[in-house]
């Protein structure tokens, strides 16, 4: 085989090409392409419900001085990055549970958390529309059993719906890459933490999460982007409080038609997702320090062996 | 020990019960006979599921989604297939900005690809319709199938094909009768996965619609309006269907792939 | 160097290292380890040597505390280990695959069991880098696991679990993953570990070799339970099983029927083949089953005399027995030739002859021969 690689050079560059171009030129198209027109919308301007390419900071600007934008975003921020924290509690406990500590039908339990998100994104969103309402569920319940006598009121339609929904809709997409780290790390080294006088929480400590770091990262980092980006959440369960900073990028391009002020805003979100993306695989070969361990790839790749 | 032990456990199930609590009361209240969905339930019916089945619109969003969906996934193999291989393979300059491209669609926020897009089919004068939402899917499940015949391949042990060569096999029989029978079940994973990745897809799909609506579309847009039974049944449907679906799939595709 | 070494004995008698009472372990419906009782003591090399699946290395991990008995007790320096899990035990163990954390340096690994025990930075740092240097790997402390070769993570495993001082020592298979050469080496490297530092080594192999250079006693093990324990030269020359006898070295056995004639010995009659008489393992009443066993380098060959030729092929007179056939096979293996002669009957008997000895000799391929061997490293082995 090795000689047929080097006789057959050139044609093996068309070959290669032949394989890449048609997704590559698709991707270009459709992803590059795209980005480079939101990027250069952010510059122009809008008159008479027209876009016109003429160069200016105005979207920008506007972005920096009226704060409903620069309040949005850290609202976001900090709503994602709750969502993170919160998620990540949970799913590392369970994604143990399955791991370590369930002996047989492991693929059950694991396809029984893959399974959950069949009824679909935007269904599993609805479910807390309906679950925290006032005349909801959950405020039924509560009054029912006499915990309460008047429903609660904050539970839907504020941040804190939104931070319930998010999180409820992450869950499931950073447990599969935490539990596909998991699995990986050989059941001898949990016995040598043992063996060396580790007990079960200091071997969890110093063996199992470090081990386990580029996919907690990876599971962590998806829930971020998730919640930074979603505007599905806020426009079901999120009413006038939980508005974030997707749903202002939205709007601007309905009949508000201001297309450069949402692209401007898309284009820093971009940049923002770019750098929390970027960040796990850098702290990522930072821990390893050159030991070989797939970073970006293991952040995705698992993830995507979702259903 | 066992009391940390324990501690754990609950936490565990705590989470699993959080997961799917929401999930099953959407279910359990497809069944109930008030539309506003309180707690206690007042009365029990399959009223809504017969006004699902009813619903001629929602049909026809159904009809949309798969066709969008089926177009979608065929592009994404078309073009995903040859590229996984070519990156599986092939070293070249700029072999990982392009991995990280192919990437994108996917972990993109959806309003910002979607967004983008309609920018893009604006500036062009294209008109959107079913056609654009084609074209943002099958964007969105290339970036999919690369990645899941990216982690497929990477468990194929390629000495089978050295096998193969020695025995007289030359590159395209290697693909066509070693490598292609072996993948299959890769395939037809990265298959079910964009299906219902498509199937599910309201953020992309939410700047690039036209006329006519997606089942997801037409779903977001009911819910938007007001809740209502109907959407829980709709939602029980569509959990039971992809049940089965997954139920047959694991039966159809036992195949063992030859692994590392 | 001196850092590793044990307090020197006290006065008044220690207990015994390790003590196993009826350990049994269950799997499923598998009874991996069945009644197994043992006594080890302090500073011992103890091997437990026998085929996969005989339940040495679950035994190794009950002691380890990686696994609790379904009955049983284990005893360490005298005191019950029952419901103790591994992190609370004296014991360290080094793993087959080696088990080195991958995501620490090796300093970091080494100074781990130190790090759990609460030493100080400084302190367990220092005590790492003392035992890398015992175990020659002075200079690699901040490498990481896959950058060693297998027998450099092999020491560095040892060191790992030397350096917490601990009063038993378990390793389990550890130079499996090694070539020969290095196997060799190592072997003897451990031993001279265990004779200075004073720590009881408990060691599984299904390697018979490497058991009869490294240990002080042999424990052969089959399905689950310990079938002879004894040290090496023992177990070779007067094995108590016909497992035993053909797991450890090579032998030749022949079945019959045995009969004591005085204690300790007994008469053996093989079917059509004559008698032989040879060593008891085990005290005989009456007549049994059993099988003789003699190993080829006891085996003589020889003319046939002129009224053997006549006679039944088996008997022994005095001190030797003898045993008539042809020679089928003349190899050359390492230092020895082996004959491979075959009895009437089908039997095929080897004979080791040093080179020398058969350089100087004429025996050809299909020569009738008469083979002698003594009595006393004869054994009648009724199990």
């Amino acid at each position: 085989m090795r000689e047929v690689y080097v006789t057959l050079r050139a044609s093996r560059r068309l070959q290669v090409a032949a394989m890449l171009g048609p997704g590559t030129i698709w991707i270009l198209v459709c992803v590059v392409l795209p980005g480079l027109v939101v990027l250069a919308m952010s510059f122009w301007r809008v008159e008479n419900y027209r876009v016109i390419p003429d160069f200016n900071l105005d979207a920008y600007t506007r972005i920096l001085t009226r704060p409903v934008y620069l309040d949005t975003m850290r609202k976001s921020l900090g709503i994602a990055a709750v969502v993170a924290m919160l998620t990540l509690l949970l799913a590392i406990p369970l994604a143990y549970v399955i791991a370590f500590k369930v002996r047989r039908n492991r693929a059950l339990w694991y396809g029984l958390i893959v399974m959950s998100l069949w009824v679909g994104y935007l269904l599993r969103a609805y479910a807390w529309r309906i679950i925290l309402g006032s005349n909801g569920i959950l405020n039924g319940f509560l009054i029912d059993i006499g915990v309460i006598r008047e429903p609660l009121t904050f539970l839907l339609f504020s941040p804190f719906a939104v931070v319930l929904t998010l999180t409820h809709l992450c869950l499931p997409f950073a447990l599969i890459p935490i539990f596909g780290a998991m699995e990986q790390i050989p059941r001898t080294l949990g016995e040598a933490a043992s063996d060396l006088g580790a007990g079960p929480l200091r071997s969890f400590l110093h063996v199992t999460l470090p081990m386990a770091a580029h996919g907690i990262l990876a599971g962590g980092s998806f829930a971020f982007i998730l919640s930074f980006g979603d505007f599905l959440a806020p426009v079901l369960v999120g009413g006038p409080d939980g508005v974030m900073i997707s749903n202002i990028a939205a709007g601007q391009f309905g009949a508000a038609l201001q297309w450069p002020l949402g692209s401007a805003i898309a284009t820093i979100m971009f940049v923002i997702v770019i750098g929390v993306l970027a960040a796990p695989s850098l702290l990522s070969r930072w821990l390893w320090r050159g030991a070989p361990r797939s970073a970006a790839g293991g952040a995705v790749a698992p993830l995507a062996e979702a259903k | 020990m066992r009391a940390s032990s324990a501690a754990v456990w609950a936490l565990g199930l705590a989470t699993l019960l959080f997961i799917y609590a929401p999930i099953t009361l959407v279910i359990i209240y497809s069944f109930t006979a008030d539309q506003t969905m309180t707690y206690p339930v007042k009365g029990w019916s399959v009223s809504w599921y017969e006004a699902v089945l009813a619903n001629e619109p929602l049909h026809e969003s159904f009809r949309n989604s798969v066709i969008v969906a089926s177009i979608s996934i065929s592009v994404a193999l078309l073009l995903g297939i040859p590229a996984a291989l070519a990156l599986d393979r092939f070293d070249f300059p700029g072999k990982g900005l392009l991995e990280r491209l192919l990437v994108l669609p996917f972990v993109l926020p959806g309003m910002v690809l979607g967004v983008a897009m309609l920018a893009l089919f604006n500036l062009a004068g294209i008109k959107l319709s079913l056609i654009t939402v084609i074209v943002v899917h099958s964007t969105l499940l290339l970036s999919v199938v690369i990645l899941q015949m990216g982690v497929g391949l990477k468990r194929w042990d390629r000495r089978l094909e050295q096998a193969a060569s020695d025995l007289g096999a030359n590159e395209w029989q290697v693909f066509w009768h070693v490598l292609l029978p072996n993948l299959r079940s890769v395939v037809i994973g990265a298959v079910l996965l964009g299906l219902t990745f498509s199937l599910d897809e309201v953020t992309r799909t939410f700047f690039v619609t036209g006329v006519d609506n997606t089942l997801p579309m037409h779903i977001f847009s009911m819910a938007r309006q007001r809740i209502s039974p109907e959407i829980n049944a709709v939602a029980s449907l569509l959990f039971g269907t992809s049940l089965l679906a997954f139920l047959i799939a694991t039966r159809v595709g036992r195949h063992r792939v030859a692994e590392r | 160097m001196t850092t590793l070494t044990t307090a020197p004995a006290p006065a008044t008698p220690t207990p015994p290292s390790v003590e196993l009472f009826d350990l049994r372990k269950v799997f499923g419906g598998t009874m991996a380890v069945d009644g197994v009782s043992l006594t080890v003591e302090q500073g011992e090399f103890l091997t437990l040597l026998g085929p996969s699946g005989c339940g040495k290395t679950t035994t190794l991990r009950l002691i380890a505390g990686l696994e609790q008995p379904t009955s049983g007790e284990v005893k360490i320096h005298g005191k019950s280990m029952v419901g103790r899990p591994a992190f609370k035990r004296p014991v360290n163990t080094v793993f087959q695959n080696y088990a080195l954390f991958p995501h620490l340096d090796l300093l970091e690994n080494v100074a781990f069991g130190l790090r759990m025990a609460g030493i100080a930075r400084d302190e367990r740092h220092a005590r790492a880098r003392d035992a890398l240097a015992m175990v020659r790997l002075a200079g690699y402390e901040h490498r990481r696991t896959h950058e060693l070769s297998g027998g450099e993570q092999q020491r560095a495993a040892l060191a790992r679990a030397l350096v917490n001082r601990p009063t038993v020592l378990l390793l389990d298979e550890p130079l499996g993953a090694l070539d020969l050469r290095l196997r060799k080496e190592m072997q003897l490297e451990l031993k001279g570990l265990n004779r200075q530092v004073g720590i009881t080594f408990i060691y599984v192999t299904h390697d018979q070799e490497e058991a009869i250079v490294m240990s002080d006693r042999i424990a052969v093990m089959l399905r689950g339970r310990i079938l002879q324990v004894a040290p090496p030269m023992d177990i070779y020359r007067r094995p108590a099983s016909r497992f035993v006898a053909e797991f450890v070295g090579e032998t030749n056995v022949l079945a019959g029927a045995a009969r004591a004639t005085e204690s300790g010995w007994a008469q053996v009659q093989l079917a059509g083949l004559g008698s032989l008489r040879g060593r008891l393992a085990e005290s005989l009443d009456g007549e049994a089953a059993a099988s003789v066993s003699f190993r080829p380098e006891w085996v003589s060959i020889g003319p046939v005399e002129a009224r053997e030729a006549e006679s039944a092929g088996a008997m022994s007179n005095g001190r030797l027995n003898r045993v008539i056939g042809s020679v089928v096979q003349m190899l050359f293996q390492g230092p020895d030739v082996v004959y491979h002669v075959m009895l009437p009957g089908g039997h095929v008997l080897r004979a080791r002859r040093p080179i020398e000895a058969a350089e100087s000799d004429s025996t050809r391929l299909g020569d009738q021969v008469a083979l002698s061997f003594p009595v006393e490293e004869t054994m009648v082995l009724v199990r």
